[in-house]
């Protein structure tokens, strides 16, 4: 029976089909022509290789991650001034990190085997509207701007998407509206405006910055310090010091957004100009918006009296601070500075003021309530500068000195100085490469070293096998300064990892 | 050098209205909203949520005074600014009672232990008002220097429970008396010869000598306050609660037979007195405290 009900439900399906397939022929030459297909295929593996950076001592040496995605890109171009972009990308996970999983679930792919799915991009542009030299771009979008790579102050359009910190390069798409105007060949003019706001992404590691240290008894060993003042947090240890520390059931933290609304008033916009004087590119720019990253707002710790235990909730909220962002950028090559690429971008942001509040409660009384400015409303500058250049066929440097990384805000932990150096080596006519990234933080010399060696046998096929390898204080130099923990040593910074990639692009 | 507002005008003023130029995150108010006093008040600003007829003695005009000084370490180091205002009844020409707010003013060291906080006495203002609410003279009294000076000379203790804030019970402060066997118990003396009157201000009269503007006169009189200090509700650089006060004083004569007569105090029912404590600097001084109190506890915390 089910056999002959296949059959005649197929016989229409297949007849207007064949119906169809005249006016198909005829159209398919012209949409292809009209239709750009591109893309990649990755996987992933990951590999930890420390035993002390995860939120527990002894989690490492074992495989962290399989990760497959399948990226495609579509550019449909309807019209000679028409340009309709789309990129889905497809992330599957080949295993999850949990040794338990619910039996009821077994049968359940998304639970066996979870998976995501992104939408890099997608806007349609239209070129020449409302006149010539005008082109109007709106959907969702992925825009950069400023001269250096990664570490610029004026790229503050999209987040950043750090929910891989490996993957440092990728933002977080958003939906806006943007105008560029080319008045002359040598200036471009852009106005964007942005109706919502989109956060930043977070690596998984992130809420480990408001973890409270045990040891292996269960007993608390440090509390996170607050953004207070060092004469605070000295308080609120002593407040904690009479109490035995093993009599406290301290549950993690829960760290909440308390995220801008989506009214009018929480809209972004960003202007910019661009002037081409041969090998000098300038820009200078404005940006009305809000930070991506958050910064530390409020913080609740609820005390329960109890036996044999009192149990601690600590739940905090972050925010992400209103701006406004004037800054400058240049980028200049040439032949006459010994072939060295100069970049360089500084910013003045003029912050919104942030007061960080800390409220103890025993039964719903208040103990004590501290405060302290986090984001003072102090104007303050970061800036990046650097050189590139390329020795002979094989030998390429590139060297920065950052001025503010691109998740800090001059918030009590402050802004660092950082160096960058990035060689890359190409072997066999760039069959082999050898890449090191890797960055020090000159304000509490923690590090980040990030080795590739990347093959690629054929065209379109690489093969990379790398670490990312972080260095530096774990615990807080001064466990009462918010601002002692450094960058890329606390547990929040991610682990030590081994990784082998393998990509096939089109 | 562009300054910040004029930059930050200059922005606002190129936006849009709807940019929302009202600039500033205040996480005190986010904590108050997500964890709301039992009262239902602001913990962080604002005049006590007392009933009617119950307003500290502040200045309404004054706007907001300025944040606690960063000088203490908890209530372990520092010098504060301490306010009693006690919420009374007192009857001088019979019922209806009057309305009586006796403000102590004091500043305030913890002790070296940490164990308690020693208050020197600054200052004490009365406000009388009739049963209709208007201010009256009559009865209202004024603290000479001289006394000011003798009750400074013996700080009151409030011990501390060790907890970080403020709770303590039974505090006695005791005006021109001296060695009662029981401070807390023992009945004020009624004559001046009586040997537990102490002439604390050295003034030659019995007791302290308190002037009176209305009818003109001095009185010499012992005093007993009882204070149970509430658990104070604590902030930066603020400590707050409730006080419960008893004041029992005795006159032990006058030179205006007209104020030679002992007249009961009892606490308001209808309001409760609190004690405020603010850091401030090391360099604050008396004279600072007499001459600011109405403006610096204005934005005290609300006492729980």
């Amino acid at each position: 029976m089910g056999e002959v009900g296949r059959t005649r439900v197929a016989w229409p399906v297949a007849a207007g089909l064949l119906l169809l397939t005249p006016r198909v022929a005829e159209a398919l030459p012209e949409w292809v022509d009209k239709l750009e297909l591109s893309g990649y295929l990755q996987t992933d593996l990951r590999f930890d290789i420390d035993n002390y950076r995860g939120p527990v001592a002894g989690q490492g040496y074992a495989f962290s991650l399989n990760r497959n995605d399948f990226d495609l890109k579509l550019r449909f171009t309807p019209h000679p001034d028409v340009v309709t972009v789309i990129e889905p990308r497809m992330r599957y996970y080949g295993f999850v990190s949990s040794q338990t999983l619910a039996v009821a679930d077994l049968w359940n792919a998304s639970e066996m085997s979870p998976f995501t799915m992104y939408m890099d991009q997608a806007y349609v542009a239209v070129k020449g509207v409302p006149a010539k030299w005008i082109d109007l771009k709106a959907g969702r979008m992925q825009t950069t701007w400023g001269s250096v790579d990664v570490f610029s102050p004026n790229d503050n359009i999209n987040s950043r998407d750090l929910s891989d910190p490996l993957d440092y390069t990728r933002k977080v798409p958003n939906e806006m509206v943007e105008i560029d105007a080319y008045p002359s060949s040598h200036l471009t003019l852009n106005a964007i405006w942005l109706p919502i706001f989109q956060p930043a992404w977070l690596p998984p590691s992130a809420p480990l910055a408001f973890a409270v240290q045990k040891n292996s008894q269960g007993c608390l060993t440090q509390f996170p310090p607050p953004p207070l003042t060092t004469a605070q947090n000295q308080q609120l240890e002593k407040l904690f010091s009479a109490v035995n520390p093993c009599a406290l059931n301290i549950p993690d933290p829960t760290v909440t957004t308390y995220l801008p609304s989506n009214t009018l008033a929480d809209m972004q916009v960003g202007l910019r100009a661009r002037l081409k004087l041969g090998d000098l590119d300038l820009g200078v720019n404005y940006y009305y918006g809000r930070f991506g990253f958050p910064v530390a707002y409020d913080a609740t710790v609820k005390v329960s009296p109890g036996s044999p235990q009192t149990t601690i909730n600590y739940a905090a909220e972050v925010i992400y601070p209103r701006m406004h962002v004037v800054g400058a950028d240049f980028n200049y090559s040439s032949p006459h500075l010994a072939d060295i690429g100069v970049v360089g971008d500084v910013a003045v942001i003029f912050p919104e003021p942030v007061t960080f509040a800390m409220g103890l409660y025993e039964n719903g009384t208040s103990l004590l309530q501290l405060s302290s400015p986090n984001v003072t409303g102090q104007p303050f500058v970061k800036g990046a500068v650097g050189l590139e250049r390329t020795f002979g066929n094989a030998l390429y440097v590139d060297a920065l000195f950052i001025h503010g990384f691109f998740d800090e805000f001059s918030d009590a932990y402050g802004l660092h100085n950082y160096v960058s150096l990035t060689p890359e080596l190409g072997l066999l006519r760039d069959r082999l490469k050898l890449r090191v990234s890797s960055i020090l933080d000159l304000t509490d010399l923690s590090y980040v070293v990030y080795p590739q060696l990347t093959w690629t046998p054929l065209p379109s096929v690489e093969l990379m096998l790398g670490a990312f390898v972080l260095g530096g204080e774990v615990e807080p130099v001064n466990p009462l300064s918010y601002a002692s923990r450094s960058k890329f040593g606390q547990p929040a910074a991610g682990r030590d990892e081994a990784i082998s990639r393998v990509t096939v692009t089109w | 050098m562009i300054r910040r507002t004029t930059v930050g005008a200059l922005a606002c003023a190129a936006l849009l209205s709807a940019f929302a130029c009202e600039w500033g995150e205040d996480g005190v108010a986010r904590l108050n909203q997500l964890n709301p006093p039992p009262d239902g008040g602001v913990v962080d600003g604002g005049a006590t949520s007392n009933g009617a007829g119950c307003a500290l003695p502040d200045n309404p005009d004054a706007g907001a005074a300025a944040a606690p000084s960063t000088s203490c370490l908890g209530l372990i180091s520092g010098q504060w600014a301490v306010r009693l205002v006690q919420f009374e009844n007192i009857a001088p020409l019979g019922p209806p009672p009057w309305n009586l707010t006796i403000t102590d003013l004091f500043l305030a060291h913890p002790s070296s232990n940490a164990t308690s906080l020693e208050l020197t006495f600054c200052e004490e203002e009365t406000a009388l008002t009739n049963s209709t609410g208007q201010p009256e003279m009559l009865g209202q009294n004024t603290t000479p220097p001289v006394l000011v000076k003798a009750l400074a000379a013996s700080p009151l203790t409030l011990p501390l429970p060790g907890n970080g804030t403020i709770q303590a019970n039974g505090v006695v402060w005791l005006w021109g008396l001296k060695g009662l066997a029981n401070p807390t118990t023992d009945p004020l003396p009624t004559s001046a010869d009586a040997g537990t009157v102490w002439d604390e201000d050295m003034d030659g009269h019995p007791g302290v000598t308190v002037d009176v503007v209305l009818p003109q006169g001095q009185i010499y009189l012992v005093k007993r306050a009882f204070f149970d200090f509430a658990q104070a509700s604590a902030a930066d650089g603020w400590f707050t609660g409730s006080l419960s006060s008893t004041v029992d004083q005795n006159i032990l004569g006058a030179n205006n037979p007209a104020l030679d007569t002992t007249v009961p105090i009892s606490p308001r029912s209808d309001c409760t007195s609190v004690y405020q404590v603010k850091c401030v600097d090391p360099s604050f001084t008396c004279a600072s405290l007499v001459q600011g109190y109405q403006t610096l506890f204005v934005g005290a915390p609300i006492s729980p």
